[in-house]
């Protein structure tokens, strides 16, 4: 069993699902590729969408989660930041 | 040996002047050390929100500026100002910043090593190490046993890091704390000369340690080695045309 995400792993994880969707995803194929349960992946949905690194689009009768050139933005400087993290052991 | 009674310091003042500008300059690099590692910090809190991010980028924010006080006395001392009657007052009120920076600084660090969540530890924590400094008869002394205390335990804990994580990043981390930790030592018995040198080579070392670490953190192995054998190419190429031209 692999050790627990920090909380920049998984916010990693969540904008890179978006971003191998090609930067626009439905909710519950989110939900699976996040590995996240339903509260939790709402809790970090919230939190990405307040930093602006998310928005939620809506087509037709369907949802989206776009990233924006925040979250571009985080994943492109994510190696160095998790890096710094194991570093520093923070 | 000249030593300048402070209320706070021995300031050996008989040192050549080319040491206090030297000291000047690599206390600036010691600086950008310490200011890269508050940018790092604030660009992933910002992202994450984690207070300890927060917390590890305040207190190198705060190294950053006890070293720009202190830098300011060295400055005057380069200067020959010591004569001057300013030069008392702008030294006790720069070597007060200093501690009391350094310290909270340090205690920040600790807090975040051993993983406190209990405010009143914190706060206990705060008042008797303030209160023992200050109090104290020679509180540049006391802070310097004080600190050696904390960077101990600090020192410790990224020795454990390194143990779990195995990164070559996380040793050098190790070398240059454990390198900051033996200058505040030497510090201690800064009245004799040769132990003054010596406190500040080991602290300029470990801030240039840093440096290089927290730059290959920014960009990376390669472009760093890039950057250094390019230039070293540059000059192997002007050496040939002025042996051509000769």
């Amino acid at each position: 069993m692999g050790s627990r995400r920090n909380k920049l792993e998984i916010i990693n994880d969540i904008l890179r699902s978006i971003q191998e969707k090609g930067g626009r995803i439905k909710p519950t194929h989110l939900m699976y590729k996040s590995n996240l349960s339903h509260q939790r992946m709402k809790e970090y949905i919230d939190e990405l969408k307040g930093k602006n690194m998310i928005m939620e689009e809506q087509e037709e009768d369907r949802h989206f989660f776009v990233l924006t050139d925040k979250g571009f933005e985080f994943l492109a400087n994510y190696k160095k930041l998790r890096e710094f993290t194991e570093t520093y052991g923070l | 040996m000249v030593v300048l009674e402070n209320v706070f310091e021995n300031i050996i003042t008989d040192i050549p002047r080319s040491f206090w500008i030297t000291d000047a300059v690599f206390e600036f690099l010691a600086n950008i050390s310490a200011l890269l590692l508050t940018y790092l910090s604030f660009k992933a809190y910002k992202f994450t929100s984690e207070k300890k991010y927060g917390f590890f980028g305040i207190a190198f924010g705060l190294i950053s500026i006890s070293f720009i006080a202190r830098s300011i006395i060295h400055l005057l001392l380069y200067l020959e100002m010591k004569k001057l009657p300013i030069f008392n007052i702008v030294s006790f009120y720069g070597i007060t910043i200093y501690i009391i920076l350094l310290l909270t600084a340090y205690l920040l660090l600790l807090i975040l090593s051993l993983e406190f969540s209990n405010r009143k530890i914190m706060l206990l924590l705060y008042l008797l190490s303030f209160f023992t400094v200050f109090t104290s008869v020679k509180p540049i002394n006391t802070f310097n046993i004080v600190a050696v205390i904390i960077l101990g335990f600090i020192t410790l804990n990224f020795y454990e890091i390194y143990l779990i994580k195995k990164k070559k990043s996380s040793l050098v981390v190790f070398i240059a704390f454990l390198l900051i930790t033996l200058s505040h030592l030497s510090f201690i018995v800064s009245n004799d000369l040769l132990f003054f040198l010596i406190s500040h080579l080991l602290q300029t070392i470990a801030f240039i340690v840093l440096l290089f670490n927290n730059l290959f953190l920014l960009y990376g192995n390669r472009k760093i080695i890039n950057l250094i054998s390019s230039n070293n190419k540059n000059n192997g190429i002007k050496k040939k045309q002025i042996r051509n031209n000769k």
